[in-house]
């Protein structure tokens, strides 16, 4: 089987100034246009399927940097772009699954059909004190909180029909009433009767992402994700992760795809690249303590590419998530180093396929959950 | 450059409740992004002070049916203003955004960043959800329902809300100084807390977004009753009015004028703009019937009965619009009183029927007329200080949008009313309103 029939899949996270010590003396670049336009032009050139603008509630706790909300600069950066994923982090803490959806579902029309959301929870005693709430709630809590999230999300997603809009001026009707449904969610944290306000959005449901990037309030489930990403230490643990993750997939019915941080440190010869990665990890720990997050991958971009060719053998996971050293530096690095020594190894396209997000993930579009069903009695809401 | 005042205006596209034009072939289609990027793109060539959005929580329905002769559903505002940005340079970006259902620190944050990704082009309109009771029987309120939550707050508590949260947002943006940044690097000792502890709201901050190129995006605000008078007299840059009549807008301009004062503030920190749907044609008779094009499209029993009770918050279901007014209960839990009362006191002088009433709720009576009409309209309502422009509420997109941009701004333009350029470089400033100064600003430049 060539392995182009399932291409790996690429992202790149976005955050700060990377995973070890940028040059912090350069915040004010974080809310600049100009920062994020190249990045994204960098994974645009990359072929990258999507990069995952982190975000957070409250100031950085060393006050090195503030931010711009990543709706705001997904949205902004929408236009500019044509091809990549927009992957946003969005808390299910103290937000509103009819607010966060809805946002997502406009993310997708105007980048027609790109978005994807990153879930995450709110819950450092920083960002705790900016919403008043006292105390955060359990990470049992929010695990149980944010997948009921999601799944009002979903349903939400589709409370309005694909076709509900026919603007059918001879019988006078703008929408077909049928195609609308209250969706009188009532569980344990949410109750919320719908329908959404606004349409179903051009994937049917925007691509909803989990990883296990430190925060512990968000399950790896696979009936809440669509893409888990992985932050294994070794490929014999992902491959042991990604099974059961797999199995469980399946038996829920659920497709899904299951991707491997990695930090590639490259350089043009293997030394060059141990000396860069020797002197990120000076820099690291002189500022924080413990160790440097995610699998990093050190040598020169022909062996790194190797590496990740044997993940592939391995048929241990579906991708990998890039974790930027550097921001910008690295990301550039890895676009025009890395991924053409995977082209030539055949593991990656060397042109974009598919429109959507979900097209290229190889993910299909859901159909609405409530397509076909009579319009629920009001009264179901109630009980 | 003439000294002369000049016009500020505003176009709302509204989409949602529109119950006529989308049934012309030519109409643009809500469901397409396109049509947003070319109402921005149109609204600029036309040096619009802003475009704006409206919002409502709740799919509307009729009697809990949902009700298909009406325009439902619109993108989400906040999510769709920044790419609307990517396609213009100037035009102000303004979004409806409820106060009672949102956490301050997140719309802090978002109007930042919005404000930021526009170049200083962000404001918000200040609404506190008006929700029919459609569900009354259940004892709940709709837009609740979709919240979590089994009652929508009374009309005093949604403004005593709203108050604090518009002052704690304003301390939001404040928290970061204007000069946070050095040669690019962060001053942490300029980005401060701010410990809000009130009735409604315990927030530490700071804002995780830096002060945003205005300071604080433009406020917008509607209100018409005490209530909202007092809200939009305290933090309110722009003002949307529904006044038609050139005496009561005077009379409202005036009020609000008073109670700025009331408040510390400058009369002249405040822009007040009366909704006003207007069709341009070369001539009156083609303006004329262009409306009365629109007037047949659809006007029926079943569209009256639903914006009777859209507007009122009362059921008209079972009442015979040829008969009497009935005496309507202005007192009923979330009804528009003020509005219930008007109607009632027409009906009792002028013995008016049900139907006659709805005359008036038409979507906005049009006015139909040549562009040196209109702009003799504009110019009377400006030098008598009635207004200080107006916000346009289009019926057809984009024939209306075009038609004005295309025939009446140009007069507008000749008479030294209307900028011939965008002259500022931000919301703030084209509408000649002051960046906001924070409190922490330095008596000194460059921090010395």
């Amino acid at each position: 089987m060539s392995s182009l029939d399932r291409p790996l899949i690429l992202s790149t996270a976005i955050t700060g100034f990377g995973y070890y010590t940028g040059d912090t003396h350069r915040a004010q670049r974080l809310i600049e246009l100009d920062h994020y336009r190249a990045l994204l032009r960098d994974a645009e050139a990359g072929l990258l399927n999507f990069v995952l603008f982190d975000d957070a509630r409250s100031l950085a706790p060393d006050r090195s940097f503030g931010r711009i909300d990543v709706l705001s600069l997904a949205s902004r950066l929408a236009p500019e772009s044509k091809h990549v994923g927009l992957a946003i982090s969005v808390p299910t803490t103290y937000s509103e699954p009819f607010h966060v959806s809805r946002e997502l579902a406009t993310l997708d029309f105007v980048s027609h059909g790109r978005a994807a959301w990153h879930v995450t929870t709110t819950y450092s005693s920083d960002e705790q004190a900016n919403y008043g709430h006292a105390p955060a709630p359990s990470e049992q809590d929010r695990r149980s909180i944010t997948s009921e999230f999601v799944e009002v999300s979903r349903k939400l997603w589709d409370s309005w029909e694909d076709d509900a809009v026919i603007t059918d001026a001879e019988r006078g009707l703008y929408l077909d009433p049928h195609k609308l449904h209250h969706i009188n969610h009532v569980g344990r944290h949410f109750k919320v009767r719908g329908p959404q306000i606004t349409y179903r959005p051009p994937q049917g449901h925007v691509v909803v992402i989990a990883s296990d990037h430190g925060d512990p309030g968000v399950p790896l489930d696979v009936q809440v994700a669509d893409v888990l990403i992985l932050r294994s230490r070794s490929l014999a643990e992902a491959k042991q992760a990604a099974t059961s993750y797999r199995s469980a997939a399946s038996a829920a019915g659920r497709e899904i795809r299951i991707l491997q941080s990695v930090i590639p440190i490259l350089g043009a010869s293997e030394e060059a690249a141990q000396r860069r990665s020797q002197e990120l990890e000076r820099s690291y720990s002189a500022r924080y303590s413990g160790p440097a997050p995610a699998l990093p991958l050190i040598g020169t971009p022909a062996q790194v590419a190797g590496e990740l060719a044997a993940w592939q053998r391995a048929q241990a996971v579906d991708g990998f998530h890039f974790l930027p050293a550097i921001l910008p530096d690295d990301l550039g690095q890895i676009a025009r180093e890395l991924v053409p020594e995977l082209q030539r190894l055949g593991l990656v396209p060397t042109a974009y396929r598919g429109t959507t997000l979900r097209d290229q993930l190889g993910l299909s579009r859901p159909i609405s959950q409530y397509q076909g069903a009579p319009s629920e009695a009001f009264t179901a809401y109630q009980r | 450059m003439s000294s002369k005042k000049q016009l500020h205006i505003g176009i709302f596209l509204q989409g949602v409740g529109h119950s006529i034009a989308w049934r012309d072939p030519e109409h643009a289609k809500f469901t397409e992004f396109e049509t947003y990027v070319r109402f921005a793109q149109t609204a600029e060539r036309g040096l619009i002070d802003f475009i704006f959005f409206g919002e409502g929580l709740v799919v509307r329905e009729h009697r809990e049916k949902f009700f298909g002769p009406i325009v439902n559903g619109r993108p989400d505002t906040l999510a769709l203003l920044p790419a609307l940005a990517a396609y213009t340079k100037h035009v102000g970006l303004a979004a409806t955004i409820s106060s009672t259902y949102n956490e301050p620190y997140e719309l802090a944050r978002k109007f930042a960043s919005i404000d930021h990704v526009s170049n200083g082009r962000a404001a918000w309109n200040v609404v506190t959800s008006f929700s029919n009771s459609v569900a009354k029987d259940s004892g709940g309120d709709q837009i609740a329902f979709n919240f979590s939550k089994e009652k929508h707050l009374e009309h005093a508590t949604r403004y005593d809300r709203a108050r604090e949260v518009v002052a704690l947002i304003k301390e939001l943006w404040d928290s970061w100084e204007d000069d946070a940044f050095i040669d690019g690097e962060i001053q942490p000792e300029r980005i401060h807390p701010i410990n809000h502890e009130g009735k409604w709201f315990k927030v530490r901050g700071p804002l995780d977004v830096p002060r945003s190129p205005q300071g604080h995006p433009v406020i917008i605000q509607a209100g018409q009753s005490p209530d909202g008078r007092d809200l939009a007299a305290r933090i309110a840059d722009v003002v949307f009015s529904p006044h038609r009549n050139i005496d009561e807008a005077k009379a409202y301009y005036d009020d609000l004028r008073q109670r700025l004062i009331g408040h510390g503030r400058s009369p002249d920190e405040l822009r007040v703009l009366p909704g006003l749907a207007v069709i341009a044609a070369p001539t009156e008779a083609e303006a004329k019937e262009r409306a009365e094009y629109y007037n047949q499209l659809l006007y029926n029993d079943e569209i009256v009965r639903y914006l009777l009770g859209e507007q009122s918050g009362l059921d008209f279901s079972e009442v015979d619009l040829d008969a009497p007014l009935p005496e309507l209960d202005p007192n009923h839990p979330n009804t528009n009183k003020p509005l219930v009362e008007s109607w009632l006191n027409q009906a009792r002088a002028h013995k008016l029927t049900t139907r006659q009433i709805a005359e008036q709720i038409r979507p906005r009576q049009p006015l139909a007329d040549t562009p040196v009409q209109i702009a003799d309209h504009f110019q009377h309502w400006l030098e008598a200080g009635a207004s200080d422009g107006f916000l346009l509420t289009p019926i057809h997109f984009p024939h209306d949008v075009e038609a004005f941009v295309d025939l009446v701004v140009p007069e507008l333009q000749n008479r030294g009313l209307f900028r011939t350029e965008y002259s500022g470089s931000t919301l703030r400033e084209n509408l000649g309103l002051a960046r906001p100064v924070s409190a922490w600003q330095r008596s000194t430049v460059n921090g010395d």
